[in-house]
């Protein structure tokens, strides 16, 4: 699904790639603006006085891949590989014991997924 | 259409036949779980051995055969689960509820629901996910962790939330009309009701999914403005709301009324549920998203956060398997995947709607757990009734596992379909590929294959495991014959007392256990037997609970007199002693039984009525007790102190003062007994602990004007002196937590210098608050107060000036500091006479007394004297009375249990009585010096054991040192039965510092031992192989004895009536009386409940009128209920549990709304008026 999605039969040539990213950039200027002052506030929140007290490592984890994925308005398609890929992580350290970075890629999960159910359904209300 | 018709037939028929295979399949499964002789029974199953005297139990609202009676209003809602344990008994031969068909009904019914849900669905779905979905529902960790106990409340409620979504999805889609909705839904849940009341936090999940379905429907109608699908849902829910209260109205009509005018209220107030919040955290801990994400994360599988219980017969596979936890990853991947393979309109909606109900529930089956637990938090400290979801996995999980199934089966089939589709068009390419046979055939060899794959994913579901609770302990046991034998037994013969369960069961576990297989919080005889059996087990009171040790200690010491009153005091006529109790079980520290057996066998006034096996039951030889009698005067004693009981023999009626008992009519009480605590003891057990209460806020912070505002609020509502000198004491001691983190933090020292100073002011203000109050100085409680407050402040404060010594902080800081330590030092001046010299109050016991008249006595109770080191119970050998004047009291041994102190000349008013002890002894005996192996190399320690050593008694450790300057740990070792292993010593044992270490005055250390202790040994050991320097060891108990005064009254002599009753039903009686005269107390021995009422029987116009509820009510011997009936104008009387009025009301209405409700639904069906 991947490989359909992104369309990376074949490796393309670095300027093509660049300009596309530098397009993508361009055409996501507005997003990529929000998303990282989102990401810096998200980020040191848990570094202010008061704000620490409800923000913790798992919530802040949450609280990042659910803007993120708001924010760029994920497909659910790339939400599902993402989460694909997440899973595969997962399940490394879950197996190697890792159980609470296990856990941590869990809420990352749930935080994307809940953004990307919300936003599945709004195109869904949209169409119809 | 012909065509299309034709092909639905065939399809209802290929599922028929699918749900048949199934059926025959489950058939077989739960044949081999529970071959011939094999039944579940025990734990928290509720699944009746006689399951026909269970259903009739459930036909009232008080039930009267288990201990001294209860109510069972909230119980009544599961009748209709009774109704079919007693059908599926019945069908299965016997009387046990946990048989085989009964496990193969529940199993069944989930997987017919299942498919009548996937079913409704099937046209927009596909085929393949009618047949995925049931066996996937049936068959997953979910419904299975509780099968050990056959959950059938959660089974069948389960049941009932896929058959309401069913009807809700067609109400939706406008196949059925709204009214025969509603109907169908009522009489579901009339059947499936989630048991009694007790069972509604099972509609957790049940709630989520009506919440989730109505919010998508009104989402989705306001963006396609289809407002008529909302009043459409708005309309159903409501009328199915409706329908729900009226048709199982004879379960929440009485719970009602008890509710408003009992005090079962008081079950689901917050401030009784709010101590569940460490349950609540340590369920929730194992239920990360990660976990439930793979179908996993409940509770009973983990010990804690990370560590798999290894007891769990299946945990541990399912957890560390490298395959299975492997395909556990999928299964997230799985249900998702199901939103990009939503093709159809109505496919995507379902998939959003279920897709939203996982992940919205997810948030609720994680309970406390990260990141969202504090949703849950927030919910569960705030929103009234929410507490009752304290076990949020196990409740909310329903919907959750529901709806990920859904998105499961849902992406299989799609994915079969396509699979098959492609490689059909491989071979061929058919003009229908839909009814092409080549595609049906692949669809159904994959289909089949991924239920296969599920199933052997869960293969441990089909061993008999699923009954065990832990690896070596199960549900599914075989009854012994002679269990049998006594349940025949007592049908056949004519027992009308109680009977009691010997030995007594475990105390700290109060679990009925047996060698044989059985385990459970019900006793064994309360759910085989409709008798009246009483044990001390968890639902008693205290009060029961205490005369139930009263009677297991006369027997024991073998007083027969003693045993044989109180047995017919309590209506106990009959002893059942049971030989197969788990008496080798080291949890629990149960009693011989060939003790009790050899005692009953040796009194006279018992005989042996029968013996079955390894049951042998006793009877008192001279009659019955009388479950309804009247008394003419009462015993008033101290709630809680049921001892005086025993210590004055009292053998009259007793009322047990309290403030919810209220008063006791002044004029019937022949004796009062008011006791008094010794104060002294309070000083001899106040913990001085060092540690300062967490700050979050500090004074340097912008919200510190908050936390002043709440202070002076508190301040403001503070209105006596006790509670102004406590919130001051409690300001002092933030202040000084903020102190201490502020020169942690080496914050600005003006906050150091503002904060000290407010403390120094606070404790002036106490000072003069103390200063002026009168006897202040004499006031043990409070002293003990400002001792247990000023201690670490003053501990923290000293440390912090001996550092300020070395020039870190400014001179005004050290200033502030050494104020505050003046002041301390100022106030505890105050309370010298009781601070001074604590160690004084380990022999001498201090407690305040009132004489109101000049008959009052004066007496001490001995059962809680201490014993010494040779097994003897130390006496007071002085007694001294200070109220004005010092008088010295005579001390005279009264009876075995009982000094009295009298004084020399009559004393009426206040005073403050001593009595002193001697010397205390020394339990400690010294084994000398070792040298012991330590998980750090060898140690060197003195030792020596506790002689005499009760595990119920707390005790006072000293260990006094020869040399300051050593490093010294006092280790408790604890021992149950024979000695621990070597390899086990000094770890895992009470361990303490000994520090500071001063050779002027002893380390002292208060303990208090486990429940299960036989041994103890106590050890002082060095780092090193050193040996500890030490002086002596001593340990002596700490005791707390009461000081009774006794009030004799003279009251004129009534004589009460002769009492006959009738038992018309557990919750009726009919009573007359003969004879005797007003006033009287006439007493039901059953458990006192307010909504117990007596009521006159009068004569009227050619039939008999009840009257009015008129008489006083009380609570006698701190359990049964009491009228005082005044005059003498009625000899005939009704006592009647009042919910049972409400329940046969409310059982007409069920009954006619259900009646009403199948005949319209027939009417419906039949003239054809379905769809909507």
């Amino acid at each position: 699904m991947a490989r359909k999605y992104f369309k990376i039969s074949k490796l393309p040539h670095y300027s093509e790639i660049e300009s596309k990213l530098l397009r993508w950039v361009l055409m996501n200027r507005y997003r990529v603006s929000i998303f990282f002052l989102t990401f810096l506030a998200i980020s040191f929140s848990p570094s202010f006085p008061y704000i620490n007290l409800f923000i913790n490592k798992s919530l802040l984890v949450f609280l990042l891949f659910f803007f993120f994925t708001v924010i760029f308005n994920l497909e659910i398609k790339i939400v599902l590989f993402f989460i694909c890929m997440v899973l595969f992580l997962a399940l490394g350290f879950y197996l190697i014991g890792e159980i609470e970075t296990a856990e941590l890629f869990g809420n990352f999960i749930y935080g994307i997924l809940f953004a990307g159910t919300i936003l599945y359904t709004i195109r869904l209300l949209k169409i119809n | 259409m012909l065509k299309r018709k034709r092909l639905e037939n065939k399809f209802l028929l290929i599922v028929v036949g699918y749900l048949l295979m199934a059926l025959t399949g489950l058939w077989f499964l739960t044949k081999s779980w529970l071959p011939p002789g094999f039944v579940i029974a025990g734990h928290d199953s509720g699944l009746a051995l006689a399951s026909r005297q269970f259903l009739i139990s459930r036909l009232f609202t008080w039930d009267d055969h288990i201990n001294f009676g209860q109510d069972n209003t909230l119980n009544i809602g599961s009748l209709t689960l009774h109704f079919m344990d007693f059908v599926l008994a019945t069908l299965a031969g016997g009387e046990v509820a946990g048989n085989q068909i009964s496990v193969f009904f529940w199993l069944a019914l989930i997987f017919s629901s299942a498919l009548i849900f996937s079913f409704t669905l099937h046209k927009h779905l596909n085929k393949a996910f009618v047949f995925i979905f049931p066996p996937f529902i049936t068959f997953n960790f979910y419904i299975f962790q509780s099968m050990f106990m056959l959950e059938r409340a959660k089974y069948g409620l389960f049941a009932a939330t896929m058959l309401f979504a069913a009807i809700t999805f067609l109400v939706l889609e406008r196949k059925i009309n709204i009214l025969l909705a509603v109907l169908i839904s009522s009489v579901i849940f009339f059947i499936f009701n989630g048991g009694s009341l007790w069972g509604l936090p099972l509609y957790g999940g049940f709630l989520i999914m009506i919440a989730t379905i109505f919010t998508h429907t009104l989402i989705w109608g306001i963006f396609t403005k289809r407002v008529d699908e909302i009043k459409r849902i708005l309309v159903f829910f409501l009328l199915a709301g409706f329908g729900y209260i009226l048709i199982n109205s004879y379960a929440i009509l009485p719970a009602f009324v008890k509710f408003r005018l009992g005090d079962a209220s008081l079950l689901f107030s917050q401030e009784n549920i709010a101590p569940n919040k460490a349950w609540l955290d340590y369920i929730s801990q194992t239920s990360s998203f990660i976990n439930i994400f793979r179908l996993q994360g409940i509770p009973d599988w983990y010990e804690d956060q990370y560590k798999v219980n290894a007891n769990h017969p299946y945990a541990f596979s399912y957890t560390t398997d490298k395959m299975l936890v492997g395909i556990s990853f999928i299964f997230p991947i799985l249900a998702f995947l199901s939103l990009v393979l939503a093709k159809t309109p109505v496919q995507k909606r379902l998939v959003s709607f279920f897709a939203l109900m996982v992940l919205i529930s997810m948030v609720f089956v994680s309970g406390t757990h990260a990141p969202l637990g504090f949703i849950y938090n927030f919910f569960y400290e705030n929103v009234p009734a929410f507490a009752i979801f304290r076990t949020p996995f196990y409740k909310f999980g329903s919907v959750f596992f529901f709806g990920m199934i859904f998105l499961i089966a849902f992406s299989l089939a799609s994915l079969i379909y396509k699979f098959s589709e492609k490689l059909v068009l491989l071979i061929e390419k058919p003009r229908n590929l839909q009814n092409s046979k080549k595609f049906a055939f692949l669809a159904l060899v994959l289909t089949g294959s991924v239920i296969f794959s599920w199933l052997a994913y869960h293969k441990v579901l089909f061993s008999p495991q699923v009954f065990n609770w832990q690896k070596t302990n199960t549900t599914r046991i075989t009854i012994p014959p002679y269990i049998n034998d006594f349940k025949s037994w007592s049908e056949t013969s004519n027992i009308n007392g109680r009977i009691l369960l010997l030995p007594p069961l475990d105390e700290g576990w109060r679990i009925d256990s047996y060698d044989w297989g059985y385990w459970s919080l019900s006793t064994l005889p309360s759910m085989l037997i409709f008798q009246n059996t009483v044990a001390n087990e968890v639902s008693l009171t205290n009060q029961e609970r205490d005369w139930l040790w009263e009677i297991f200690t006369e027997l024991e010491s073998g007083k027969e007199e003693e045993f044989v009153n109180l047995a017919k005091r309590l209506g106990i006529d009959f002893f059942l002693v049971r030989k197969d109790v788990s008496t080798d079980n080291p949890l629990f520290n149960l009693k011989s039984p060939k003790g009790f057996e050899d005692t009953l066998g040796s009194f006279e006034s018992v005989n042996k009525v029968a013996a079955f096996g390894k049951w042998t039951v006793f009877g008192l030889k001279n009659g019955h007790s009388d479950k309804i009698y009247a008394a003419g005067s009462l015993v008033e004693i101290p709630e809680n102190q049921l001892f005086l009981y025993r210590d004055f023999k009292l053998d009259g009626s007793i009322f047990l003062k309290s403030k919810r008992s209220g008063d006791a009519p002044d004029d019937f009480l022949s004796m009062q007994f008011k006791s008094f605590r010794c104060l002294s003891c309070l000083i001899e057990t106040a913990e001085t602990d060092t540690v300062l209460p967490v700050v979050r806020i500090l004074p340097n912070s912008p919200l510190y004007a908050l936390k002043r505002i709440r202070e002076q609020t508190e301040l403001i509502a503070a209105s006596s002196d006790e509670e102004k000198i406590n919130a001051y004491l409690g300001f002092s001691l933030r202040r000084v937590g903020e102190v201490k983190h502020m020169l942690d933090f080496r914050e600005k020292e003006k906050h150091l210098v503002a904060d000290l100073k407010s403390i120094n002011d606070y404790l002036v203000i106490v000072y003069q608050i103390l200063s002026s109050l009168p006897n202040s100085t004499k006031d043990f409680k409070q002293a003990k107060d400002i001792l247990q407050v000023l201690h670490p402040i003053e501990s923290n404060l000293r440390i912090e000036v001996d550092k300020a010594k070395s020039g870190t902080f400014s001179s005004s800081v050290i200033s502030g500091m050494t104020d505050v330590l003046w002041q301390i030092n100022r106030i505890k001046n105050l309370h010298s006479e009781i601070l001074g010299a604590r160690e004084r109050w380990e022999t001498e016991k201090v407690f305040g007394i009132e004489l109101s008249n000049p008959t009052d006595r004066i007496f001490l109770s001995t059962s809680f004297l201490p014993f010494d080191e040779d097994g003897n119970r130390v006496f007071p050998t002085k007694a001294v009375l200070k109220a004005g004047e010092e008088l010295s009291l005579e001390i005279i041994k009264r009876a075995d249990n009982l000094l009295e102190l009298a004084a020399p000349k009559a004393f009426l008013g206040k005073g403050y009585l001593s009595i002193i002890f001697n010397d205390l002894g020394n339990k400690f005996i010294s084994h000398g010096y070792s040298v012991e192996q330590a998980p750090r190399g060898l140690v060197g320690c003195y030792y020596g054991s506790v002689k005499k050593f009760d595990r119920t008694l707390s005790y006072k450790i000293k260990v006094n040192a020869k040399d300051k300057d050593q490093v010294l740990k006092l280790f408790i070792r604890e021992e149950k039965g024979e000695n621990l292993p070597l390899e086990y010593f000094l770890t895992g044992q009470r361990e303490v510092s000994i520090f500071p270490i001063s050779t002027y005055a002893p380390f002292e250390f208060i303990y208090n031992p486990a429940t299960n202790l036989d041994y103890l040994s106590i050890y002082v050991c060095t780092e090193d192989k050193e040996l500890p320097k030490i002086e002596k060891i001593s340990v002596h108990e700490i005791f707390s004895p009461y000081m009774v005064v006794s009030k004799m009254k003279d009251l004129p002599k009534y004589d009460p009536p002769k009492v006959s009753y009738e038992k018309i039903s557990p919750v009726q009686y009919k009573v007359s009386l003969e004879g005797g005269e007003s006033p009287f107390i006439l007493i039901l021995n059953e458990k006192f409940d307010p909504l117990w009422k007596i009521k006159p029987v009068k004569a009227g116009e050619g039939k008999e009128m009840e009257g009015d509820y008129e008489y006083k009510h009380l609570r006698i011997d701190g359990y049964s209920n009491g009228w005082l009936i005044n005059s003498r104008q009625d000899n005939r009387f009704i006592i009647e549990y009042l919910p049972q009025r409400f329940f046969r009301l409310g059982a007409i209405i069920s009954a006619t709304v259900l009646i009403v409700s199948i005949c319209t639904i027939i009417f419906l069906v039949k003239r054809g008026k379905i769809d909507g």
